[in-house]
């Protein structure tokens, strides 16, 4: 997917859904459902012409709810009621009439949400929060053969501390840069297709008790695909990564430092490869099937290893049954790099359905279950922590005029774990949160 | 629209050098007739381009100021500017007997079926960023 496609889709915003503080990750070559923030997407009809070809939409989002669960507990939950307000703008050459242009396309985004909880608990009010986020997304493509992509993302996250009170009360905030520049080329009829990518991500936490989990990743990808159909290919897929640490705290309440001597977070050089297929297999119907080696490569302490830990896999397959309504199933089978311990396995399933009626109604359920098994956690706590986090979102909106919106959503998080943390008070083990909203969006 | 009236343009544009081959063609060969002929139409070609410009320029305006009557008008005038010039194109190959030799560019139509999704899926993924609550690790972190 080239970056453009990011704003297409995005322009469509049938697809597209935020949970509130949580995104899926991709899962390595396949999309693992979708993610968005939670701002009005503007009809590209819409907008101020500031120049030739130039389009700056604006929008605001407000949103009314209630969060069951604040502090991720599984037993004293306490709840309260948000206020979410989204300012947004958009500055792309994208047409009036949706088309992207041919050479040189830019998509400026920025937001801001103000969330403020409507509560009488000076606990829960002081996690009044602004999270803003920008991005900037370049594409040119010169000749069609060869076509250079930049892209950047920031944002600043805040969400709820691990205890209401005493040491483990600050609130967690979260500066995090995902940067990427690419370079696709598709000589002659564009059935030979290679893709390298950089990536360069900051992650970068305010709270005290993370800082040492501060990092960098580096990951250089190299995509080479075969069309074998039009649009349906075969792939080789190697993603090289290097993680490191910002700085040299204690991570003791990170890592396991007893068995590893070391008093830092480790870095490593994962590496994946995979063959595979995507593309479309009828009409209605594509899939993106990987498998793989993989190998996270750290310094020090639990590594991955076995056949199963040396092995990935994702599969998705999607289904347009209709004009307007998309159909995902995945699976997937993967390592991630985690701010706790050293890494977590991840297997997971997914599904999601998305539905549009008369151009006016769209909704959509998403649904995702992963099993999670972290390693490398300091002594004392389990080895391999495991936790089961299910997640379910369902939201309709419905477009009054094509510049204002009304809509409702739930968001359901469910997550079981082995680690007790000292009781059933302790936040980020076993939890159930609710959430819902209320939402009305004006765009131009 | 405007795509299309960018087209024109370019189209127009080639016309114009390629008449203006012509007349050198037809200075190298010292035909006086074929020359006085084909100036002719190169004259007649490049005031209709001036015009197409405006025309061009008008369009543009319209299409900031989100004026739908004006633009259609200038697309109007566009399209009739360009045929104009197309024939004048046709004429001035007459001039030196090369309509027969000269088919222009290479055009190729490409028809796909609605029903194939517009999106390229055998595309790789882009990156996400990882922006879920870390989980706790210990009491004493």
């Amino acid at each position: 997917m080239t970056f453009r496609y990011l704003s297409v889709c995005a322009v469509a915003g049938l697809l597209l859904w935020a949970r509130a503080g949580h995104a899926q990750q991709l899962m390595g070559p396949v999309t693992g459902g979708t993610i968005s923030p939670p701002v009005a997407v503007p009809a590209p009809a819409n907008g101020l012409q500031i120049s030739d070809g130039a389009t700056l939409h604006t929008g605001v989002t407000v949103e009314g709810g209630y969060d069951s669960n604040v502090f991720y507990t599984d037993s004293g939950a306490i709840s309260s009621p948000i206020l979410r307000v989204t300012p947004a703008l958009d500055l792309t050459n994208v047409a009036r009439n949706g088309e992207v242009p041919a050479g040189l396309f830019f998509d400026l985004r920025a937001s801001l949400m103000y969330r403020e909880y409507l509560s009488s608990n000076s606990d829960v009010t002081r996690l009044r929060a602004f999270t803003p986020t920008a991005a900037v997304v370049l594409e040119h493509n010169s000749t069609g053969a060869l076509v250079l992509g930049f892209s950047d993302t920031f944002s600043r996250l805040q969400d709820a501390p691990y205890a209401p009170t005493g040491p483990l009360s600050d609130i967690i905030i979260r500066d995090n840069n995902l940067a990427a520049a690419q370079v696709r080329w598709s000589p002659g009829g564009g059935r030979l297709q290679g893709l390298l990518r950089l990536t360069n991500m900051i992650d970068v936490f305010e709270t005290e008790a993370l800082k040492p989990a501060n990092s960098m990743s580096n990951e250089a990808m190299l995509d080479l695909s075969w069309r074998w159909l039009p649009k349906t290919a075969l792939y080789l897929q190697v993603r090289q990564g290097y993680v490191f640490y910002l700085n040299d705290r204690d991570a003791g309440g990170l890592i396991d430092e007893s068995t590893t001597g070391a008093r830092k977070k480790s870095a490593s050089y994962p590496l994946r490869a995979v063959v595979g297929v995507r593309g479309l297999i009828t009409e209605k119907t594509s899939v993106s099937l990987a498998f793989g080696y993989q190998n996270a490569f750290y310094a020090t302490g639990k590594n991955t290893g076995g056949f199963l830990g040396s092995t990935t896999a994702a599969g998705e397959l999607v289904i347009l049954p209709l004009f307007s309504t998309k159909i995902t199933f995945g699976a997937h089978h993967d390592f991630q790099n985690s701010v706790i311990g050293n890494f977590f396995y991840d297997d997971g399933v997914y599904a999601s359905l998305a539905h549009q009626a008369v151009s006016r109604f769209i909704a959509q359920l998403w649904l995702a279950y992963d099993h999670k098994r972290f390693y490398g956690l300091p002594v004392g706590e389990p080895n391999p922590r495991i936790d089961d986090l299910l997640q379910a979102t369902a939201t309709v909106d419905y477009y009054l005029r094509p510049w204002a919106f009304a809509g409702l959503s739930y968001t359901l998080l469910r997550n079981d774990s082995n680690d007790t943390l000292g009781g059933p008070t302790a936040s980020g083990a076993s939890y159930t949160k609710h959430q819902i909203f209320a939402r009305i969006g004006l765009t131009y | 629209m405007t795509n299309q009236a960018r087209e024109y343009q370019q189209g127009m544009n080639q016309v114009v050098t390629h008449i203006h081959a012509l007349e050198e063609t037809a200075r190298k060969q010292k035909d006086i007739i074929k020359l006085n002929c084909v100036m002719d139409k190169e004259v007649q070609a490049k005031v209709n381009f001036g015009i197409a410009e405006q025309a061009f320029t008008a369009l543009q305006e319209n299409v900031a100021r989100a004026d739908e009557g004006g633009r259609t008008h200038e697309f109007t005038r566009l399209t009739i500017i360009n045929q104009k010039v197309m024939v004048l194109g046709a004429e001035a190959e007459n001039c030196i007997g090369e309509d027969l030799s000269f088919v222009g560019a290479t055009r190729v139509d490409l028809d796909i079926d609605p029903n194939i999704p517009r999106d390229d899926p055998t595309q790789p993924g882009v990156p996400t960023t990882p922006i879920d609550r870390p989980p706790a690790a210990s009491t004493y972190m």
